[in-house]
């Protein structure tokens, strides 16, 4: 699957501690958004507010709501009084009363904002997903236009949408990219449940220009569907590439040997050589029958250049 | 007497906002905890890994 790929300039992730973070809220119409607008995109004020300032501002106005029922009782008690002592017990107690109040509401307010978080979101879940849905839909929009903004607001957006569908728009638009190193590229997040020709077209090109980024699951991923990667033109050359982007961690050579060992024989002799100098060191994959392929394609190819081989039984010698 | 009853129900008023503060701070909600309720409201139904 070779495809014509543009050169693009992708703006780097920015993470936020959690995810709710990325949500604002429209102060005007409560529309919710977790683009990167000025303004909201159902009313088009620019009143948007995160999630945190916005639980922040309804605890302040609950509290003040509730030192204002404390004025109104004071002055209930002076307007009931009949004689000054009263009015000045009144004044003195009511006030001793609310000072009391805003000492408590200053010192748990903090404490306050998640339960308001909390319920801001159980209150306005058909909101918040009606502003998630007009969110994605301005990404998918915005293929026809500009590719790698879509795939950036589709990247924003699958912070808290986990959808295989929107996944997959973004690994068709990944795709269709010059990828390079130094982008902020993302692999596990995009993983999808079922076999996808784009998947595992974005995991070869990972495993060529970021290996860092195949871990466990990318490993899981495709093995699980080696027989259907396989099938594609590039299916081996795609497996090799993992298989040697693994090869970072002896640790998945320990776990997938049997992975290790169907594509040793395509591996570039750098990682080749890897291989077989992690073998050397792991001792518990010495007696493998990856580590008699390794050693077989070892002295077929590489004996003129080293001092060690492992023997056909498996262990090792100088 | 009302003017007592007023003040009474302002103490009361205060404890009564007290104790359901001190309540929530002592089962303080975690930042992670809303969102694992956020992920379970949006993806509620929808395919996630």
């Amino acid at each position: 699957m070779m495809k014509k790929r543009t050169p693009v300039i992708l703006k780097p992730f920015k993470p936020t501690r959690y995810k709710y973070e990325k949500l604002r809220v429209c102060r005007n119409c409560g529309n919710y958004t977790i683009l990167w607008d000025e303004s909201c995109p159902q009313c088009g004020k620019s009143l948007l507010l995160g999630i945190e300032n916005m639980a922040l501002m309804k605890v302040k106005l609950q509290m003040q709501t509730e030192r204002l029922i404390a004025v109104l009782i004071t002055l209930a008690a002076v307007l009931f009084s009949s004689t000054f002592q009263h009015i000045a017990w009144s004044l003195g107690l009511g006030a001793g009363g609310i000072i009391l109040l805003s000492l408590v509401q200053r010192s748990m307010l903090e404490a306050q904002v998640p339960y308001q978080i909390q319920k801001i979101l159980e209150t306005s879940t058909r909101r918040l997903m009606e502003g998630l849905k007009l969110n994605i839909e301005a990404a998918y929009d915005m293929r026809s236009s500009d590719e790698p903004l879509a795939y950036e607001m589709m990247r924003e957006i699958a912070t808290v949408v986990y959808s295989d569908r929107l996944r997959l728009q973004q690994l068709k638009l990944l795709c269709s990219f010059q990828l390079r190193k130094d982008m902020d590229l993302q692999l596990e997040e995009l993983l999808i449940s079922d076999f996808e020709e784009e998947m595992v077209d974005y995991i070869g090109e990972i495993a060529r220009i970021k290996p860092e980024l195949i871990r466990e699951r990318i490993i899981l991923y495709v093995t699980q569907h080696e027989p259907e990667i396989l099938i594609l033109s590039r299916g081996q050359e795609i497996l090799t590439a993992v298989a040697g982007a693994a090869l970072r961690k002896a640790r998945y050579v320990t776990l997938y040997p049997e992975f290790m060992e169907r594509y040793a024989r395509h591996l570039p002799k750098e990682r080749f050589l890897r291989l077989y100098h992690l073998i050397m060191e792991q001792e518990e994959l010495r007696s493998t029958s990856l580590a008699k392929e390794v050693a077989d394609i070892h002295r077929n190819r590489y004996t003129q250049n080293a001092d060690i081989s492992i023997s056909a039984d498996g262990e090792a010698s100088s | 007497m009302i003017t007592y009853g007023c003040i009474g129900i302002l103490f009361l008023f205060v404890l009564v906002r007290s104790l359901i503060y001190r309540s929530k701070r002592k089962h303080r909600l975690s930042l992670e905890e809303i969102d694992r309720e956020l992920l379970a409201i949006v993806n509620e139904g929808r395919e996630s890994s």
